[in-house]
């Protein structure tokens, strides 16, 4: 035995409620959290064993709506005594009439009791979960100042609740997978019926079911296996942990992936517009927004090229600066054992450094670590002329630009590399060079059928309403470019 | 797909090579202005600007580096050789004609420009008694004197209704062979400062005249080169509002040149009669004393009357020194 639940797909319950628990006492052998109690139903005589994983079950329940009335009914005799127990007996609102043993597994790994009957070919699964679940908090990378503050957590089926508590339509459809030869995980498909399209849905499943790994525990192994380009820089499929945010894009047509396990939802097809939307941005005045796209962008491109171009200015092309310019970085470099290219790469990987550790150390902490680390090495550093001030400047000023658009943080890591690479050996050619090369792989790019840059690639205004800007939401009467069904839910209900 | 990836990295990087040189900001010297001298040897100047590297404050010296050579190229080369850092021109802002260059050697300094890729285009040319006594001042801005006469000079055209034609791609029209004469601003030390002087007219690269403050007004309007702006004459402040040409060009047994021009001003009128005094002299001058086109009559009518130009062009200059040439201002107070 491999240990796999799919190997008891064809195994089924036996009458004899000895030889289950001996084949369940097998199948579970190694686990010391399997407890097992056996009851006789009175009158009748005939035994019953509940199977639960301790921990896993909400006691209180179990207690009160399935052993109380298993011990004091008094059975009649001549009666089907599973549909008895079934109709007449538990107190449960989830009951389950189960047949294949992998089923029977499946609901006790997952929190509920199984009840095996002596001479019944039925076990019943009663829905006794009652572990314990992190509470609703506010996802910490995706927090607002306005709108709702709701998290996922890790279970799907509270996730699952909260979308459905956004979305109250009979629309809303929900599919259910297991992904992951040992943990098989439940991995949930929902979208709108009416706005998704199925093709997308139909080459989504595809993918999924394709994937064939040990185990899935959280969304991103999900997202690497399904997406359009593997090695691609840039992530073609979106993530978030906030329900809302999920709502509203399955509103736009798309599709969320809820994985059990973890708070963070899958949603697709992803478009390059969306790594500068903010979830704040619908909830604050259109102008508001509209700035911080527009900064976003910007930012964006200064994280990317601001070190790069700063060095190709200063090595390769000083008589593109002002002469106070290059005769001010000229006398702060003097002294700097290092070359431009090694200390502006150097104090890239710093920054860096210093940004994980904060992100990693206890909040407490990390603010004297800002300090210690930005500010007085920093500073040492400039004294000691280890590193030159206008270059610190530079990199600080990327960096800082970087944290505005974090869902592109990796890109932007490497981007900046890369370019910073290309500018030193050859100047704002290498520089301008390596970024057409960059703009011609994101124009290629696409998720799931729709072109990665579906809602920029076109100069008219209708395609900018929800990219570069964010127009007021009376204007917004279309759905993303890709989306077929372009009339918004708002027209719908006033054709209604 | 990494053959492919492969590929094109080699073909961008082979399609880039060459495309400049790392070199750090610190490790060069920077050229301010360039000054030369000379008749059979040439004596090259360079304004160099020196940083502080201990200060943290922007602290910047000047340092004047001379060398000579037989030609422009080996004095320019033999200045390289002795500094320890290499030489970078493209924040050059100023070179300096000095008195005694003569008309090779003025283009042979052109040639030297055009050839090398770090001079900048929009540099300033002046011209200078003693240039290595202009450069040697020590500097107003704390920069370089060379930056300081270019403000001189981007002051006076933009309060000035002259507009000095110096810039580098100006002057290079005429080593091309499009014009014959060009004027640079002349520059004196006076009292440890720069002062503008006036200014000195090529003909054919070769120095033609000099010319006082208060004549440039007059050769600037005759050259149809001036602008909206302010001038001094007798010590008091005229402001030319506007400008009206009319320039008329006829052959019978000698060239008549006519010009009328009206010129709208505000300030003391005896500035008329004074401009249209200075312009006469000036152009009896330039007929029996220089005996050349200084105010560039032979381009106007060669844009203007091109089948008459075809019939004086190649005995213009015979033609002018005949010619009867009469100016008329005209003032709208």
């Amino acid at each position: 035995m491999s240990g796999l639940t799919s190997e008891y797909e064809n195994m089924t319950v036996l009458s004899d409620l000895e030889s289950n628990l001996r084949l369940f006492g097998q199948i579970f052998k190694n686990d010391a959290i399997l407890r097992i109690r056996t009851v006789e139903l009175k009158n009748i005589g005939t035994k019953c064993s509940l199977l639960y994983m301790d921990g896993m079950v909400n006691t209180e329940m179990l207690n009160d709506s399935v052993v109380r009335p298993l011990v004091t009914v008094i059975a009649p005799k001549q009666e089907n005594i599973c549909d008895f127990i079934c109709d007449k007996v538990l107190f449960a609102a989830d009951l389950k009439k189960q047949t294949v043993i992998a089923d029977c597994i499946r609901a006790i790994l997952y929190g509920d009791t199984l009840l095996l009957i002596d001479n019944s070919l039925y076990a019943l699964t009663i829905n006794t979960k009652g572990f314990k679940t992190r509470g609703i908090t506010e996802p910490a990378d995706e927090r607002v100042l306005q709108g709702p503050r709701e998290g996922f957590g890790e279970t799907a089926m509270f996730n699952l609740s909260m979308i459905r508590r956004k979305l109250l339509t009979p629309d809303l459809c929900i599919e259910m997978l297991r992904v992951g030869r040992r943990t098989e995980t439940m991995v949930f498909i929902c979208y709108l019926g009416s706005l998704a399209d199925k093709n997308q849905v139909a080459e989504l499943k595809k993918r999924i079911n394709k994937i064939d790994i040990d185990g899935i525990l959280d969304a991103n192994y999900i997202a690497e296996n399904i997406r359009d380009h593997k090695t691609s820089l840039l992530k073609t499929t979106g993530t978030t942990e906030r329900p809302d945010i999920v709502a509203a894009r399955m509103l736009e047509g798309r599709i969320a992936v809820v994985v059990d396990g973890t708070p963070t939802v899958l949603t697709l097809p992803y478009l390059f517009s969306e790594n500068f939307q903010s979830d704040e941005d619908y909830y604050v005045s259109y102008l508001v927004a509209a700035v911080g796209r527009i900064l976003r962008y910007i930012c964006f491109f200064a994280a990317i090229s601001v070190p790069a171009i700063f060095v190709a200015l200063i090595t390769f092309h000083k008589q593109l600066l002002p002469t106070s310019f290059a005769l001010s970085v000229a006398q702060l470099r003097g002294g700097v054992p290092l070359s431009s290219f090694m200390e502006c790469i150097t104090l890239i990987l710093v920054f860096e450094i210093l940004k994980e550790t904060g992100l990693r150390t206890p909040q407490s902490l990390g603010h004297a670590l800002s300090i210690v680390g930005g500010l007085v090495v920093g500073q040492a550093a400039v004294e000691a002329r280890i590193i030159s001030a206008p270059m610190l400047i530079a990199v600080a000023l990327s960096g800082i630009s970087g944290l505005m658009v974090p869902r592109l943080k990796g890109v932007v890591f490497y981007m900046r590399l890369i370019l910073t690479f290309a500018a030193a050996i050859f100047g704002l050619y290498g520089y301008i060079a390596l970024m057409s090369i960059f703009l011609i792989r994101v124009l290629s790019l696409g998720s799931f059928g729709v072109d990665y840059t579906v809602s920029l690639d076109n100069p008219k205004l209708e395609r900018f309403k929800d990219t570069v800007l964010r127009v007021p939401w009376p204007m917004m009467k279309t759905r993303p470019a890709f989306n077929k069904n372009k009339i918004r839910i708002k027209e719908d209900c006033d054709e209604t | 797909m990494r053959l492919k990836a492969a590929f094109l990295s080699v073909l961008i990087s082979l399609s880039l090579c060459g495309c400049g040189v790392y070199k750090e900001a610190d490790m060069q010297y920077t050229v301010a202005a360039l000054g030369f001298e000379g008749g059979s040897t040439v004596s090259v100047y360079a304004e160099i600007i020196t940083v502080n590297p201990e200060s943290t404050k922007q602290e910047t010296g000047n340092l004047l580096a001379s060398s000579q050579g037989e030609t422009v190229k080996e004095a320019i080369s033999s200045l390289k050789h002795s500094l320890s850092k290499p030489l970078f021109f493209s924040h050059c802002g100023l070179i300096c004609l000095g008195e005694s260059l003569k008309e090779n050697r003025i283009k042979e300094i052109l040639d030297y420009c055009y050839e090398n890729d770090e001079i900048n285009h929009s540099v300033y040319f002046i011209s200078s008694d003693n240039t290595e006594e202009l450069l040697s001042l020590s500097s107003q801005s704390e920069m370089a004197t060379g930056y300081d006469i270019m403000g001189v000079i981007r002051q006076a055209a933009k309060a000035e209704c002259v507009d000095y034609n110096n810039r580098y791609y100006e002057i290079e029209a005429v080593r091309q062979g499009v014009q014959d004469i060009f004027s640079l601003p002349i520059f004196k030390v006076q009292d440890g400062s720069p002062l503008l002087n006036g200014i000195r007219i090529y003909t054919n690269c070769e120095k033609t005249v000099d010319l006082t403050n208060e004549e440039t007004y007059s050769y600037y309007l005759l050259r149809d080169l001036t602008k909206k702006g302010s001038i001094i004459t007798d010590g008091k402040t005229v402001k030319i509002t506007s400008k009206d040409d009319d320039f008329e060009v006829s052959l019978d047994e000698k060239l008549h040149i006519s010009l009328e021009t009206e010129i709208g001003f505000k300030g003391n009128e005896e500035f008329i009669s004074t401009v249209q005094k200075q312009s006469e002299e000036l152009i009896k001058k330039s007929i029996y004393i220089y005996k050349t086109d200084i105010f560039g009559f032979g381009a106007r009518i060669h844009k203007r009357n091109e089948k008459l130009w075809n019939k004086i062009g190649e005995n213009y200059s015979e033609f002018y020194l005949n010619s009867d040439i009469s100016f008329k201002l005209t003032g709208r107070n």
